[in-house]
């Protein structure tokens, strides 16, 4: 112990470190008004007034020829001379918001944001509150020095001439008459605070841009979502409202991550949690429209940081760490609810709540935030290019439709079905008529096989195959793209290990294949080359040779059980390729489809039938 | 101890086909048939005279084709490795040199895996189902893959669809049982995998009852 012992005095300050620290602030008028909206807000939660009932407007006045412009806020709660002597004047005071109340909806920190924006951001500013009857007139002089209005302090006066002093007649008929009644039968009182001649208004900075913006500011939507906030710009009243944003299509969220109770960065171990601090949670949303493209919405791609007295940082994507994919995260925005940042020993809580202390719990915080950004901005950054790709080959079904309807007109199925297996079919069963494939089908379903003849039982044969119909001609489908005819899903998604020809057993009867558009090759090709190239084209087209192959070989293996190499080779392969690439060099129309390398998909309005149609070469520019 | 009717059929398919799979005429093997066993096949009132060709339709595209003995196409048929197996042993019971019920115990019972088991398990060691699941990866496996360990395809007839999932039932339940290869125990956790995954593949192709 030392021989010395001091007594203690109160502290004593230049003005001027009200001038260092209100600088601290930086603020912009939509962030003061935030201040003067949590202070309305707290004033209401004091008094343990519903949300509902909780009515704050903003009035912002423009320069007139008499009067400078003028911020105000206004709410009907009331100051007393006790409070703003014990609660107000002081600078710093964590209690000052409570006054000794414990209440979890406080949001006042350390009581110094709305006070610091009347001294440093207006030129004069005072407020005007009238509770029990007596009017007070508190505020900055042009030296941003603060004090009373000795001719308003304690001032008995009836609510009329209040209100007029204040100037809130017109303010009153936005009221319900509830808080009217509670208003004239002194029940409560009301505030006003006035900034005049504030700083910085020139330029964008226009009062509906400030409006716009103290919306979407983080430490005001949470307000705005649950009081009766309006602002009033000249004589129009606007409603202040969260706007609901909608949410990305497949992300519809909200995505939910409890925090670790303990976050390793480097060596240390970071606790998140403990006895006292419960787990905190992140949640984060996407919006329907990237926020760059929403003018002041912008500001709305953050992350905020709430402890128990409500937001205590907010951070925008960018200064959160390494942002992998801008693109995707410029559609995120959410919020950590981390209560352990407030705990007083450790406290990361700044003075304008806009950033958190740095330290290594608020950085290891942020990173692990970070982290799940990227996470779900990846998997957007995943659909997106998959969405691209699904878009690009729906476009590119207009080529597939165009090999389907040409080998619909061209029957091209029918005669080489023919030509092989040598005309209509016979029957597969016994007994009966059996034989002369009588019903050689019609349309599309080509060549029946007979299988009238025979069936068990019936007309005096034994058991058969069962009836089949004959081989419908192809309807040939892009997976992942096209819509299910059988209406079993929207579409038939393929993996890439499926193979290049897919067919559920569903689409057996109806002659159904899926082109795989899953295929690694297929997806190569489309990388490479787009989906109006003609190599996509071919590949498509040899895809229809492979169903054409495949329907043979089933077609002989079922006139013939036992099949040899040569027969497929020679039947099959050789006849199947040779005649339709003789028809892709004989045929117009197909052969524009395969070698010209200006056609581009369109859908003809004609008889719906799908028509590539070649698009003019540009001429090179000069 | 009479050889079944079914089975019967068989012991004239195997000597029509010299105990190969070659395609046989559906009226080869009536006449086969009954040459053999005229008073089961033969044509009623004139029994050792003519045959009865409606006799064999039922057994061949029924119970035949289901246990995977015989494949048919096109007014032919012909017998499956599985059914060549089974067929020489109930021929061999015919002639007497094997207890009836030891010839149709053959497929079942034995302690040794017959031929086109074995053939079954080492085709089934190398599909793609085995091999993903061996590797722990049995989630990737697909509904192709599923029909290529069968052996068959999305388009196969549902009797051979039956004939064939009972021919690897079988094989798997003997490799099992009998094999000392860890891949063969493996090959049956595979087995019920599979049958669970695509319960409704399986349940598509049930014939009618």
């Amino acid at each position: 112990m030392s021989q010395f012992k001091i007594t203690a005095q109160p502290n004593a300050f230049h003005d001027h470190l009200l001038d260092i620290i209100g600088n601290e602030f930086k603020f912009d008028h939509a962030k003061g008004l935030a201040e003067w909206l949590k202070n309305s807000s707290d004033a209401y939660n004091r008094a343990e007034v519903n949300d509902e009932d909780q009515f704050i407007f903003i009035r912002l006045k423009p320069k007139s020829a008499v009067a400078p412009a003028r911020f105000e806020c206004i709410d009907f709660v009331g100051m007393t001379h006790d409070e703003i002597e014990t609660a107000f004047k002081t600078w710093g005071d964590p209690n000052a918001a409570a006054r000794g109340k414990r209440n979890r909806n406080i949001l006042g920190g350390h009581g110094n944001g709305g006070k610091f924006y009347m001294r440093q951001m207006f030129e004069e500013s005072r407020f005007i509150t009238y509770r029990d009857g007596q009017l007070n007139v508190f505020g900055f002089n042009d030296n941003k020095r603060y004090g009373f209005d000795r001719s308003y302090e304690k001032k008995k006066v009836g609510l009329e001439r209040a209100l007029e002093l204040a100037g809130l007649e017109d303010v009153l008929k936005l009221i319900p008459r509830v808080l009217k009644n509670r208003l004239e039968s002194g029940k409560t009182g009301f505030t006003i605070v006035t900034g005049e001649a504030p700083e910085k208004l020139r330029g964008r900075n226009t009062p509906r841009s400030i409006i716009q913006r103290l919306r979407v500011h983080p430490q005001a939507r949470r307000l705005l979502k649950s009081k009766q906030v309006s602002a009033i710009i000249e004589t129009q009243v606007i409603k202040l409202e969260v706007e609901i944003i909608p949410p990305k299509d497949g992300f519809e969220g909200p995505f939910e991550f409890d925090l670790p109770a303990v976050l390793t960065r480097g060596s240390h171990q970071i606790e998140l949690a403990n006895a006292k601090y419960p787990l905190g949670k992140l949640v984060l949303n996407t919006s329907a429209e990237p926020f760059t493209r929403l003018g002041d919405r912008a500001s709305l791609n953050c992350i905020d940081i709430r402890g128990e007295i409500g937001v205590i940082g907010s951070y925008r994507m960018h200064e959160l760490g390494h942002v992998k994919n801008f693109t995707e995260t410029e559609f995120i925005y959410g919020e950590c609810f981390c209560p352990i940042l407030e705990d007083p020993k450790d406290d990361c809580v700044r003075n304008d709540r806009e950033k958190l202390v740095e330290n290594d719990k608020s950085q290891a915080l942020l990173e692990w935030i970070c982290e799940r950004v990227n996470e779900l901005a990846d998997k957007m950054a995943a659909k997106s290019v998959e969405n691209q790709r699904v878009e690009e080959l729906r476009q590119s079904s207009v080529f597939n439709e165009f090999l389907n309807s040409w080998m619909r007109k061209s029957k091209f199925w029918e005669k080489l079905r023919g030509e092989i297996f040598g005309g209509p079919d016979v029957g597969t069963a016994f007994g009966g008529k059996g034989g002369g494939g009588d019903t050689a089908g019609s349309g599309e379903v080509n060549g029946g096989d007979g299988a009238s003849a025979g069936d068990e039982g019936k007309d005096g044969g034994g058991a058969g195959d069962k009836k089949k119909q004959g081989p419908k001609f192809p309807d040939v489908r892009l997976s992942d793209v096209d819509p299910d005819p059988l209406g079993l899903t929207d579409t038939v998604h393929c993996d890439p290990r499926h193979p290049l020809i897919y067919q559920r057993g569903e689409d057996v009867a109806q002659g159904i294949y899926w082109i795989n558009s899953q295929s690694p090759f297929a997806k190569k090709v489309l990388e490479t080359y787009g989906y109006e190239h003609t190599r996509w084209r071919e590949y498509m087209f040899q895809r229809h040779i492979d169903i054409l192959v495949k329907q043979a070989v089933y077609e002989m293996e079922r006139r013939e059980p036992h099949l040899s190499a040569a027969r497929i080779d020679n039947e099959v392969l050789d006849r199947v390729t040779r005649r339709i690439y003789e028809a892709a060099s004989e045929d117009t129309s197909l052969s524009s489809f395969l070698f010209n390398e200006n056609l581009s998909s369109t859908q003809s309005a004609g008889d719906g039938a799908t028509q590539p149609v070649e698009t003019p070469v540009r001429p090179a520019s000069t | 101890m009479d050889i079944p009717r079914p089975e019967k059929i068989l012991v004239a398919m195997f000597q029509l086909s010299g105990g190969t799979n070659s395609p046989l005429e559906y009226e080869d093997i009536v006449v086969k048939s009954w040459q053999l066993f005229p008073d089961e096949f033969g044509l009623r009132k004139y029994v050792h005279q003519y045959p009865d060709s409606s006799d064999q339709h039922k057994p061949l595209y029924g119970p035949l084709k289901d246990k995977g003995y015989v494949l048919s196409g096109n007014k032919k048929f012909r017998l499956t490795e599985k059914g060549i197996g089974y067929a020489a042993e109930l021929e061999r019971a015919w002639k007497g040199l094997v207890p009836v019920a030891k010839a149709l115990g053959a497929v079942d019972g034995s302690d040794r895996l017959s031929r086109d088991r074995e053939a079954q398990l080492k085709r089934i060691l190398g599909t793609d189902a085995f091999k993903l699941f061996a590797e722990g990866q049995k989630e990737r496996i697909l509904d192709t893959d599923f029909y290529t360990y069968l052996g068959v395809t999305v388009r196969t007839e549902k009797h051979e669809f039956q004939g064939q999932l009972k021919t690897v039932s079988d094989a798997v339940r003997d490799g099992a049982r009998i094999s000392d290869d860890p891949r063969h125990k493996l090959t049956a956790d595979l087995h019920a995998f599979l049958v669970q995954k695509f319960k409704q593949i399986i349940e598509r192709n049930r014939l009618p009852k």
